[in-house]
């Protein structure tokens, strides 16, 4: 069984790729189209939780809601790269980064200490 | 009195002069990972000393445990803990501080780790969304379209941690380097160096505006950095993971630089990582510094439990002596 985050993911994706508010039919079908096969039920509760989540808003037009993404995906990526380039000054970051900042010479230094490297015997000594 | 002054003692000892020696000291950097326990002992023993001194400011509260605990004359232990330097109302100033002082800190660290894991749902859903599986095996791998190169793991429960790199890192970094990157990015995860994190910022927020424990946070990023970067090192080798930080480090697309003297307060320093890699010879898990760092956590631990507890396990049993009921 996948996991429910999965198809929390694949249903902001369909709503990102959609340029319309779409109701839950709707978004079935577009999963189906994806070779996936959620049921009805499924989609319903994953997607509300996503509303509660507020990560979209609906809207009732005729007897169903249709739902649309509040922001849009370009907004979500921007903030975690944001935080994963450190350029914001945020010292509580949610993430562990993998590198930070050089400056020009002491990279260059760097760059020389490394190529003077030894060989290492073994890697896994 | 003389109980009280130990347990403040040892907390400023903690708290100032060790803690500094510790930030300095240089063989951290050869057991990172035995230094960041040493670091929340420290921590976790200043809590208990300067907690157990309020307590026994408050000290009613503590002789009827220890006449309980040890079955021991009353007025003796009064005698052995109280003394005629108490004044009206410091019983009850060190308990409401106490009182205060704990709330504070659940309060604190719970809005903390609320406000974390919300900011880290969002971004796991946001790599689920928008990246795509690794080429490597792992489940939790994500590559997300961008320009800079970077790097980064959003810690989660079991499952639902992700490791996200960037097709731009994937560009930059030759396949041992992009292995040795993940395999630093999982060590991360494995060694819990979030929770680590976290706590560090809960308890530096908390005591750090009376001076204490001030570098905790820097030094445990510091430490969770090098200690994955020996893990990646075990497996990749210390010249790749080297190569793949400084390429990371340098590579054009990464942030706006840094405004001077900014880098010690947002993160550890790349440079200091990579001399480390180059330099120091692969690191042996002596079991002589492990002994070492392990009997240094154990005192910092152990000296508030014991300071508190000497004078009534001295008078245990003393309770039915006769002549004194």
């Amino acid at each position: 069984m996948r996991p429910f985050g999965e198809l929390e993911a694949e249903i902001m994706r369909v709503m990102w790729a959609s340029g319309e508010p779409l109701n839950v039919h709707e978004i079935v079908d577009a999963l189906h189209r994806e070779g996936r096969d959620p049921a009805y039920t499924t989609v319903m509760t994953v997607t509300e939780r996503l509303r509660t989540k507020g990560w979209l808003e609906r809207d009732k037009q005729g007897r169903s809601f249709r739902y649309s993404p509040v922001r849009t995906a370009d907004d979500y990526s921007a903030e975690l790269m944001e935080q994963a380039l450190e350029s914001s000054a945020d010292r509580e970051s949610a993430l562990l980064r993998f590198a930070g900042r050089l400056d020009a010479s002491e990279a260059a230094a760097l760059r020389r200490a490394l190529a003077d490297m030894p060989a290492e015997p073994s890697a896994d000594g | 009195m003389l109980v009280i002054t130990g347990l403040l003692a040892h907390a400023l000892l903690i708290g100032g002069p060790v803690t500094r020696a510790l930030a300095g000291a240089s063989w951290v950097s050869r057991h990172p990972q035995a230094a960041l326990r040493l670091w929340h002992s420290c921590a976790l023993g200043l809590l208990a000393s300067v907690s157990g001194a309020l307590v026994l400011a408050a000290h009613d509260l503590w002789e009827h445990g220890m006449v309980w605990l040890f079955h021991a004359d009353k007025p003796l232990i009064h005698a052995a803990y109280g003394g005629a330097w108490q004044a009206r109302g410091i019983t009850e100033a060190a308990l409401l501080a106490l009182l205060l002082g704990m709330t504070g800190l659940s309060w604190t660290a719970a809005r903390r780790s609320l406000r974390v894991r919300r900011a880290r749902d969002r971004h796991r859903l946001t790599a689920d969304a928008q990246g795509s599986h690794g080429r490597g095996d792992d489940p939790a791998v994500r590559v997300l379209a961008h320009a800079a190169p970077a790097a980064f793991c959003i810690p989660g429960p079991p499952g639902r941690s992700r490791i996200v790199v960037t097709t731009a890192a994937q560009d930059l970094l030759s396949p041992e380097e992009l292995a040795a990157t993940l395999e630093h990015e999982r060590a991360h995860l494995r060694l819990r160096h979030h929770r680590a994190i976290l706590t560090a910022d809960v308890l530096t927020a908390a005591l750090g505006w009376m001076g204490l424990l001030r570098p905790y946070a820097h030094q445990v990023r510091r430490l969770a950095e090098m200690a994955a970067d020996d893990q990646a090192a075990r497996k990749h080798g210390r010249r790749t993971v080297a190569s793949a930080l400084l390429e990371m480090c340098t590579a054009p697309g990464t942030a706006d630089p840094a405004p001077p003297g900014a880098v010690a307060m947002t993160g550890p320093d790349p440079a200091e990582r990579i001399r480390r890699l180059i330099s120091a010879p692969p690191a042996v898990p002596g079991r002589l510094s492990r002994a070492l760092t392990g009997t240094a956590a154990a005192v910092a631990l152990a000296v508030p439990v014991l300071v508190a507890m000497a004078p009534a396990v001295l008078l245990a049993n003393t309770a039915h002596l006769p002549g004194t009921g």
